[in-house]
């Protein structure tokens, strides 16, 4: 029953993890909160609240293929 | 210039109150820490009231910890990040001011102050008494009022992870609570242990491993100015932590009588908890790496901060490869856990508490802060930690290692002794750097008020959740995945608590033998309740492992069966002393008793402490209490004993020839004196009279072999065998070497000088004839015609009488029998003798000695091979 659940755990993971390499709008969501964040502490976002390019994370910096 | 949100004015008196709180529950706490780390080198420091007994303090130590220092620095930081997270205030002020109270002056205060007084309960992370653990589970439901709600109107889908993290620790510690404290006092033994070992855990996993992540979450990127590295791995992290953590639990109980299924399933989940540890410190320690490693050093806060994430990879590591079974088996119950838990709850958990303190201290106006001594107390904490784990870590190598061997359990303790007083002389390092952190919040230059935005201002900004479809969808997955954390939360509890119960429930149903005798008398139970609420189980574990060494050293596995009449269970976490869970017997009550009233009477290198408020001033007095005890103490094993009799100990035949010429050149009379010294000087006494207080206490009183010469035989047969009918144990897991040095200087303590002729009151034949007629007339009864101890009344007393044709007397230790008699053995005091009567009586028994031949055989020793090995 533990291997089920350890399991189901990982799938639940991997099926957020695929989501987010197929879908450009939920990698840009889930990043979005760490910038209000820092929004809420009065420090303004690091581009244009309006760019794409405020949703690029760290991650995205450091992929070469990235455009 | 770091990000500075200023909170509000209500914020700031809780903030400020559950801080000066933090810091008196951390040095206090700090403070019984020490005192228990004292008293493991000095036994008796402080005396030895009940107050002040090692196993009170050390309950509140732990639970000081958890939530007079944690519990607060985690309440003041709530009220300055849950407004920023939530993006809305936090519930109620006077709300605020009720948790301060409830939290510090009755659960904290109440808990300390019953503890002390004696009511608590033996669940590791769960001492407290059920009525204050009653008030923690208001408090965590209050917490969840003040705080969570605010997080549950403003939404999910935009919610940052430190909000998620604050938000799953209150909430799931509001559950994980009364699981932990409240089941393993209806459930008796092995199926309590089952939910002990899951609260054990989640006190760290849901409590404070949350709550110190939040604040690395928060701290870092409000120093650094930049976003973390990735928010999407930082779920990952939040939700494999609340999905797997509570699975890890029974990882406490490894090689005990649970189902061997869940104990696999701990270790795997331990393991997968390792990977889950992995992402959340890369995503931290990238988060710092790319903002600048130069924060760490402008930052003090930040710089507690990062020193917690790098920590908290060690420690969960090593507690991930702790739990592997193979590596669980050696080190389980040593002092390198005890390394373990101060790493994580200093390094891991203060740590982050003290940068998530100091990180909103310094966004309070009108306060003071010293950065010097900010600085000052991080340095005392890093160096103490580390100096701590060091040594606690060799420590319990040591202890682990020798456990491993065929030698006596006091050897462990011995070893330790070094380790020990060096975990004082550290820990005073640490609290010198608790007492700099505090200062630190009251020195130093006062803040300015600044025109930084007040947190409730935030709100406005925020107020709206994003109505596009792409936020509902993760609103929706965030929130189903909190659902689902807390089912599968559920699920823990099922499958390693609930499921391994009712297993444990059908397998001691199908086990327990028809005659198997397991409820306590009423004087028992009580002894059972005395046991627990002095922390009893915190040295003496009552579980006998299914591990060769643990079978070698302690008999028989414990059997889930047998532990059916626990409640709660006692199984314990560690060994300081040896396991009890085949006490029944093994020691006579009067030896218990003298061993309870100053363990240093029996045991001289013992560090248990005296428990002589249970007595009225001497051993031979004891109160309802110790004899309660003992009666528990007695019952340990008594139905397994009953059910499965050990068979009769084969006797061991020494080899020891002590006395001939090739046996005393190879034995060390030095080597030997200091064995004596060390395992039986505290009832034979440094010179061997039998008179020390311990040796006086016991029933028969220890052997005076200063003044009675023994046939070596004798001697040697007793020291390998013990002596049924006496508190006499076998030392047969001595060394070879050391049971030949101390057997050889135990026979060199007798010395019979005979009289001068001045001294004699007639010549030594008639002294001898009048000798024979005071026998006649007083002690043949018992000791027979001719002093072979076979008299008629020989076989009604509670000792066989001596045989003076083996044992040899000197004039002034059968005149100390003879006046004052054997306490114990059946020889009553002879008062109405004169001095002449007991020189020709002696002079008499003298004449019968004759002296034995000695026969060589074999030598028992720790370091035999199993065959030879008998016990």
């Amino acid at each position: 029953m533990i291997a089920w659940i350890i399991g189901l755990i990982t799938l639940i993971l991997l099926l957020f993890i695929g989501w987010r390499s197929a879908s450009k709008s939920f990698r840009e969501r889930c990043e979005e909160p760490k910038f209000l964040f820092l929004e809420s502490l009065g420090i303004p976002p690091p581009v244009d609240r309006h760019s794409p390019q405020r949703f690029f994370t760290q991650e995205n910096n450091d992929d070469p293929n990235h455009s | 210039m770091t990000a500075r949100v200023e909170p509000t004015p209500a914020a700031q008196r809780l903030i400020r109150a559950h801080t000066f709180a933090a810091f008196a529950g951390l040095v206090l706490s700090a403070v019984f820490g020490l005192l228990v780390s004292v008293k493991f080198h000095a036994p008796s420091f402080l005396g030895d009231q009940a107050w002040d007994t090692w196993g009170r303090l050390r309950y509140d130590h732990t639970q000081g910890i958890l939530y007079a220092w944690l519990g607060n620095a985690f309440i003041a930081f709530l009220y300055y990040a849950a407004p920023i997270l939530a993006h809305r205030n936090f519930t109620s002020e006077r709300l605020g001011w009720v948790i301060f109270w409830v939290w510090n002056a009755v659960a904290v205060l109440g808990g300390w102050s019953l503890v002390l007084a004696g009511i608590s309960q033996p669940l590791e992370w769960a001492e407290f008494p059920l009525g204050i653990a009653a008030v923690i589970e208001l408090s965590l439901l209050l917490l969840i009022v003040q705080f969570a709600l605010p997080f549950w109107k403003g939404g999910a889908a935009k919610l940052y992870v430190a909000g998620w993290y604050l938000l799953g620790g209150i909430t799931f510690t509001a559950l994980a609570y009364p699981i932990g404290n409240i089941l393993p006092n209806v459930l008796p033994g092995a199926m309590g242990a089952a939910f002990s070992g899951l609260w054990i855990h989640d006190a760290v996993g849901v409590f404070v491993t949350p709550l110190a992540t939040a604040i690395a979450y928060f701290v870092i990127p409000a120093v650094t100015r930049k976003p973390i590295y990735s928010h999407f791995y930082s779920m990952i992290g939040f939700w494999l932590l609340f999905l797997v953590y509570p699975l890890n639990g029974l990882h406490h109980y490894i090689y005990s009588s649970l189902p061997m299924g869940a104990q696999h399933a701990s270790e795997v989940a331990s393991i997968y908890q390792g990977i889950d540890v992995i992402i959340v410190v890369a995503n931290l320690l990238l988060s710092i790496g790319l903002a600048g490693e130069g924060n760490i050093l402008r930052d003090i806060p930040l710089r507690f901060v990062w020193t917690s994430v790098v920590l908290y990879l060690v420690v969960s590591i090593q507690g991930s490869v702790q739990a592997v079974m193979a590596f669980n088996s050696f080190i389980h119950f040593t002092d390198f856990v005890i390394g373990h838990s101060h790493l994580a709850m200093i390094g891991f958990a203060s740590f982050a508490a003290m940068g998530g303190v100091a990180h909103v201290w310094q966004r309070l106006p009108g306060v003071r802060s010293s950065r010097r001594l900010l600085a000052w107390s991080y340095w005392l904490l890093v160096i103490g930690l580390l100096l701590m784990v060091l040594d606690l870590t060799s420590a319990g190598l040591t202890q682990a290692a020798l456990w491993q061997q065929h030698l006596p359990w006091i050897d462990s303790v011995r070893a330790s002794r070094p380790y020990w007083i060096f975990r004082t002389a550290d820990g005073c390092l640490l609290l010198l750097g608790f007492v700099a952190f505090g200062a630190s919040f009251l020195t130093g230059k006062r803040h300015e008020a600044t025109e930084a935005p007040r947190a409730a201002a935030v709100s406005a900004a925020h107020a709206a959740d994003g109505g596009s479809s792409a936020d509902r969808w993760i609103a929706t997955a965030w929130s189903a995945t909190f659902g689902a954390g807390l089912l599968f939360f559920v699920a823990s509890f099922t499958t390693l608590g609930a499921i391994p119960a009712l297993r444990l429930h059908e397998a001691i149903a199908r086990t327990t033998p028809p005659h198997a005798v397991l409820q306590l008398s009423p004087a028992e139970q009580r002894g059972m309740l005395l046991y627990a609420r002095d922390g009893c189980a915190y040295c003496h574990t009552e579980q006998v492992r299914f591990t060769p060494a643990d079978e070698w050293r302690f008999g028989r596995p414990t059997q889930a069966w047998e532990t059916q009449g626990e409640y709660p269970q006692m199984w314990g976490t560690r060994r300081i002393g040896p396991d009890l869970a085949r006490e029944s017997g093994r020691r006579s009550q009067d030896w218990q008793l003298v061993h309870l009233y100053n363990p240093r009477y029996t045991v001289p290198d013992s560090v248990m402490p005296g428990y002589g408020w249970m007595f009225v001033g001497d051993p031979d007095r004891p109160t309802r209490d110790a004899l309660d005890l003992v009666a528990y103490l007695n019952t340990l094993g008594r139905a397994e004993e009953m059910i499965h009799p050990d068979p009769r100990p084969e006797t061991v035949e020494p080899v020891f020839a002590p006395g001939t010429r090739a046996a005393a050149a190879a034995a060390d009379l030095a080597a030997g004196k200091a064995v004596f010294a060390a395992n039986c000087s505290g009832c034979h006494g440094t010179a061997g009279r039998g008179r020390s207080p311990g040796g006086r206490a016991l029933r028969p009183v220890a052997f005076d072999l200063a003044d009675f010469r023994l046939p070596p035989d004798t001697v040697l047969h007793a020291l390998a065998n013990g002596v049924p009918g006496t508190a006499m144990p076998a030392w047969n897991d001595l060394p070879t070497s050391q049971f030949d040095d101390v057997a050889e200087y135990a026979l060199s303590l007798a010395k019979i000088p005979g009289l001068r002729p001045s001294e004699q009151w007639a010549p030594m034949p008639i002294l001898v004839l009048a000798g024979k007629r005071v026998f006649e007339a007083h002690c043949i009864r018992c000791h027979g015609n001719d002093g072979a101890g076979d008299g008629p009344d020989a076989g009604q007393v509670a000792r066989p009488p001596a045989n003076f044709h083996q044992i040899e007397v000197s004039f002034a230790g059968a005149a100390y029998v003879i006046r004052n008699g054997v306490p114990g053995s059946g020889m009553p005091p002879w008062p109405l003798l004169t001095r002449g009567e007991i020189q020709a009586v002696t002079a008499y028994m003298q004449s019968l000695y004759q002296g034995t031949e000695i026969t060589p055989a074999r030598t028992p020793s720790g370091n035999d091979s199993e065959e030879e090995r008998t016990r």
